[in-house]
């Protein structure tokens, strides 16, 4: 596959007519879309659009059919996922991954070990639980906590390896209003301190707080793009999500 | 490496009064049993293969009778060839090596082919039994690697001892000898699963496409440890090799491939210590009844063994270690924090 | 730590599997264990025999039939008196068909019972596997069983049928009756092996031709194949060399497929493992085998019916009297003549005794030593099945000598020392 030329903006991650097609089933149809370094980037649509999909793709669990997926303008279509995310991607994804059967430190010690030299690691391990709130849980097994708090030690694996581009597959699925709240505050903590956030959400409350950009999905296809002012205001958008049971 | 401090809990208070019991034990046995001992200890590192690659890096592999044979027959080929009995413990290094080697080469096809779970224990599997299938027909002198016939189902026999320097180990020498060498793969094992490999293979076994996205390399942290697995089953083919003088392909064999992996499940895969004291158990006390000369041995040791895994399906050498810990260690801290690096 | 309902089941469950480890291991049946080292002066304790015979696994219908063999020889001599004055006692643990176990039982009997002299093993595999044990202690060894020949070994006395026994009296008399054609099927391992060489080597020496020949993994049980193949090759007789449970499923799928009136021959089957009782006929009509003994011979054979009836009043809940029942039985008293003439246990007395000659009228008729190879001089007798599997013995061989290793490799063990087997497959 050709390079292709890159555009010279400040574009973190690009894709470039993408697709993904499971046989005559095109869950993702010709997807172009520029992540801008910074930016704090929703995607929405009803279910069936696409959105996982798309993550995989970016992540490297899928091959895209067609297309090409460009990393700080470098080609990574056909890397390897464990390569992807030592290059500063990383993901936490629908489902949450973590190990149960382990305590929260242990989570954290496997994701951070990959990135980090042993003598800082256990006090950056000490930061990031800080950070998400959960220290006081560190020796826990984590079958035993709660959802949120699961979710939570997901972000914080994911920030083990200090990403550039952090994935967010649904961060506020299962949470009640309080914990939505702290995790909104979360990602947009993160966003001050550079991280460039992508995520994927159903709760417009969520999304209308933190989000800077939307891009509407809508059976693989992009559907529109904006602010959430502008999304909220296109009637389009609208039908779709009424329209689709 | 600060987690380096050894707790106090059932495991480890258990397994150092083992070792000790281990090196004080010829004081007060007569020769034959020292020369019994020495031979369950050599079986006790094929176990230790296994509850490393399964219990701890989730790969279930019914190859390990395989590379157990590999082991026994380099060593036994190429210290025969020699006829130098100051080669053998080369010979020891080497076979280790070839086995960790084939084991390497057989994991790359299947890691890196992205085959994992039943599929590896299907391989594993048609790999011993088609390994013993040609060894059995190897009877004729034309299946010689050098001056060695490989025998056929009657195997080798004659293979040499152990020699360092010109004194051949045998008897007490030859026990406090595997005894030293166990104790030094048992702690080198231990550091290892709770050094970062340690957590990379517990990461895998739990969840390995979770730990791809988390920047490793999966297929090649298999493989290595895939071969860190058949070094062991060498290592353990080669001592039994040295122990027994004789190296057959039934020991390497289908029957002999199940061994271990039911040691391991009912001892308890995911602990080392459980893994090896269930080997030495099992041992002794199957040996007790054929020496009994009870027709039944074969289907009471079955019938435990079945017990054991529907009553304690995580081992009952582990189960015990955790009564153990609720009983005489937690009790204290009841609702105090876990130390670090324990894995349940 | 409060314990939730799941953790007490298992803590329940953990404890009572325990117990009835416990139990079972304390229920053993000590049939026949003696237990630890000799004692007391050395007139009064009693001469031990270390059987090593698999009680249990694959190999145990013949195992278990060698075992009790050797117990009711020791049973006679007891009750004549004694060997040397002394009353005799049988250690016996279970060998269960592993190769492994052959090694721990023999350095048990030899170090820990200490016992004056071994017998046992079904499989070369498990001689092998322990007769460099006995080697480097010094013991005496008899391997009381057919085998594929060649063993040259000081301490070692094999009594048992051996290709000079029963290949070139099986050979002469089928290719005889029949023709010329041969067709051999062995287990491709080195019993079969070694035995299909000696059938090629036979058969070409009677000036007949081997028109096909095949070798079968052990643990092979499906000859669809074979069989087919069998048919178009149209041979006179069909050699079949075949071990072990799996393979034997072949004369079913013979006599379903194959054709009946074809006459096999072996050395193998019917005598040991009763095949001709166990399979339904026609399955082994037709069937010619060379054998030391089996229980049918009791039909033409006054000792042999004497030894028939014993071994069932003895052991009433046996199905069968074997080939190596015999075997064992000679052997056990091969050894004792030995040990009366040498007048001690001591080893090496004990084989200077056998290497006289030694001599046995057992129930086979007389089996003798042979000085130079350690093996057995013994009659021979060809068994028939016909398509009811009703036994006939059509032909006889007396005092056949197994000459091979002193003829062809120039084994004298008499004069020089040996510790290693010879195969002719060069």
């Amino acid at each position: 596959m050709s390079k292709g030329l890159v555009e010279k903006s400040d574009a973190i991650l690009t894709l470039k007519g993408v697709g993904k097609h499971f046989g005559g089933l095109k869950a993702v149809d010709n997807i172009d879309l520029s992540i801008k370094k910074g930016e704090l980037h929703c995607l929405i649509g009803p279910n069936g659009a696409g959105k996982s999909t798309i993550f995989k793709m970016i992540m490297g669990v899928y091959e895209p059919t067609v297309g090409e997926v460009f990393y700080n303008g470098k080609n990574i279509t056909k890397m390897k996922n464990w390569d992807r995310a030592n290059l500063g991607l990383s993901i936490k994804m629908q489902v949450p991954g973590v190990f149960g059967e382990l305590s929260v430190y242990d989570n954290m010690r496997i994701s951070a070990q990959k990135h980090m030299k042993s003598s800082e690691r256990d006090e950056e391990i000490d930061n990031l639980l800080r950070f998400l709130d959960i220290i006081h849980l560190k020796y826990e097994i984590v079958n035993n906590l709660s959802h949120g708090q699961q979710q939570w030690l997901e972000i914080g694996m994911s920030l083990a390896s200090k990403p550039e581009l952090l994935l967010l597959d649904e961060p506020a699925a299962g949470m009640g209003p309080t914990e939505t709240e702290f995790t909104a505050e979360l990602v947009q903590k993160l966003n001050r301190e550079g991280v460039t956030i992508l995520f994927i959400d159903h709760d417009m409350d969520f999304v209308r707080k933190i989000a800077e950009k939307v891009t509407v999905l809508h059976l693989g296809k992009k559907f529109a793009e904006g602010t959430i002012e502008e999304i909220e205001a296109n009637q389009d958008v609208v039908d779709i999500y009424l329209g689709n049971s | 490496m600060r987690n380096l401090k050894m707790k106090l809990n059932t495991e480890n208070v258990i397994g150092i009064g083992l070792f000790l019991f281990l090196f004080i034990y010829p004081l007060f046995v007569t020769p034959y049993q020292i020369l019994n001992l020495s031979y369950f200890i050599s079986m006790v590192f094929l176990t230790l293969s296994l509850s490393l690659i399964w219990g701890y890096g989730g790969i279930f592999s019914f190859g390990q009778a395989a590379f157990f044979g590999v082991g026994g027959y380099f060593y036994a080929i190429f210290t025969m060839n020699s006829g130098i009995s100051t080669i053998t413990p080369i010979g020891l290094l080497l076979g280790v090596l070839v086995g960790g080697l084939v084991a390497g080469i057989i994991g790359y096809f299947m890691f890196y082919g992205g085959i994992n779970d039943v599929f590896v224990g299907l391989i594993t599997l048609c790999i011993t039994v088609s390994l013993e299938t040609f060894m059995a027909q190897t009877a004729g002198s034309q299946w010689k690697i050098g001056t060695v016939g490989l025998g056929g189902y009657n195997g080798i026999n004659g293979i040499p001892t152990i020699s360092l320097g010109s004194f051949a180990l045998a008897d007490v020498n030859f026990y406090y000898f595997i005894l030293i060498v166990l104790l030094v793969v048992y702690i080198g094992l231990r550091l290892f699963v709770v050094s970062r490999f340690g957590y990379t293979a517990i990461a895998i076994r739990e969840n390995r496409e979770r730990t791809k996205l988390l920047g490793y390399n999966v297929p090649r942290f298999q493989t290595l440890i895939f071969a860190l697995g058949g070094a062991l089953a060498s290592l353990s083919g080669i001592l039994y090799a040295t122990w027994g003088g004789y190296m057959t392909p039934s020991a390497a064999g289908l029957t002999a491939a199940t061994l271990p992996v039911v040691l391991a499940a009912a001892g308890g895969r995911k602990n080392l210590t459980a893994a090896m004291i269930f080997t030495f158990i099992y041992y002794w006390f199957s040996q007790t009844l054929s020496a009994s000369g009870n027709e039944y041995a074969l289907v009471i040791l079955g019938a435990a063994l079945i017990l054991v895994i529907l009553f304690v399906p995580e081992g009952i050498i582990v189960s015990l270690f955790k009564l153990g810990d609720n009983l005489f260690f937690n009790r204290k801290k009841a609702t105090q924090v876990k130390a670090e690096g324990e894995f349940t | 730590m409060h314990l939730t309902k799941k953790k007490t089941k298992n803590y329940i469950g953990l404890i009572l599997t325990m117990i009835f480890m416990l139990l079972l291991s304390a229920c053993q049946s000590a049939e026949t264990s003696t237990g630890s080292g000799a004692g007391g002066s050395k007139k009064d304790a009693p001469i031990k025999i270390g059987i090593l015979e698999d009680q249990s696994g694959d190999f145990s219908l013949v195992g278990i039939q060698k075992l009790h063999a050797a117990q009711l020889a020791v049973e006679e001599i007891n009750n004549n008196g004694g060997l040397l004055g002394r009353q005799v006692e049988i250690v016996a643990p279970d060998t269960q068909s592993d190769n492994k176990r052959f090694q721990e039982m023999a350095r048990k009997v030899i170090l820990e019972d200490q016992v004056d002299v071994v017998m046992g093993g079904f499989s070369s595999a498990s001689r092998e596997a322990i007769r460099p044990i006995m080697e480097k202690n010094k013991m005496l060894y008899f391997y009381n069983n057919q085998y594929e020949g060649g063993v040259a070994s000081k301490y070692s006395f094999n009594t048992g049928a051996i290709p000079d026994h029963q290949i070139g009296t099986l050979m002469e008399a089928v290719i005889k009756k029949y023709g010329p054609k041969v067709y051999t099927i062995a287990a491709d391992y080195n019993f079969g092996q070694i035995s299909a060489d000696w059938v090629r080597t036979e058969t070409e020496r009677l000036g007949g031709e081997i028109v096909g020949e095949e070798f079968i993994p052990l643990g092979v049980s499906q000859f669809a194949s074979t069989i087919s193949r069998i048919k178009a090759a149209d041979p006179d007789v069909l050699v079949t060399l075949l071990v072990g449970q799996e393979q034997s499923s072949f004369y079913g799928q013979w006599a379903k497929s194959g054709n009946t009136k074809l006459p096999m021959a072996t050395t193998v089957n019917m005598a040991q493992a009763y095949e001709h009782k166990r399979f339904d006929p026609p399955s082994l009509a037709n069937m010619y085998v060379t054998v030391t003994f089996m229980e049918e011979l009791g039909d033409i054979l006054p000792s042999a019916k004497e030894f028939v009836d014993k071994f069932y009043k003895k052991f009433p809940d046996d199905k069968y009297v074997g080939m190596e029942a015999e075997t064992q039985y000679t052997g056990v008293m091969l050894w004792a003549e030995a040990v009366e003439k040498a007048g001690t246990t001591e080893v090496e007395a004990v084989i200077d005794a056998l290497e006289t000659g030694i001599s046995y009228d057992g129930p086979a008729g007389t089996a003798k030593i042979d000085p130079a190879t350690h093996h057995a001089v013994r009659n021979v007798y060809l068994a028939y099945a016909d398509k009811e599997h009703k036994i006939t013995f059509p032909q006889q061989w007396e005092a056949v000598v197994p000459d091979w290793l002193s003829k062809e490799k120039g084994v004298d063990l008499t004069k020089k020392d040996e510790f290693k087997q010879y195969t002719p497959l060069d």
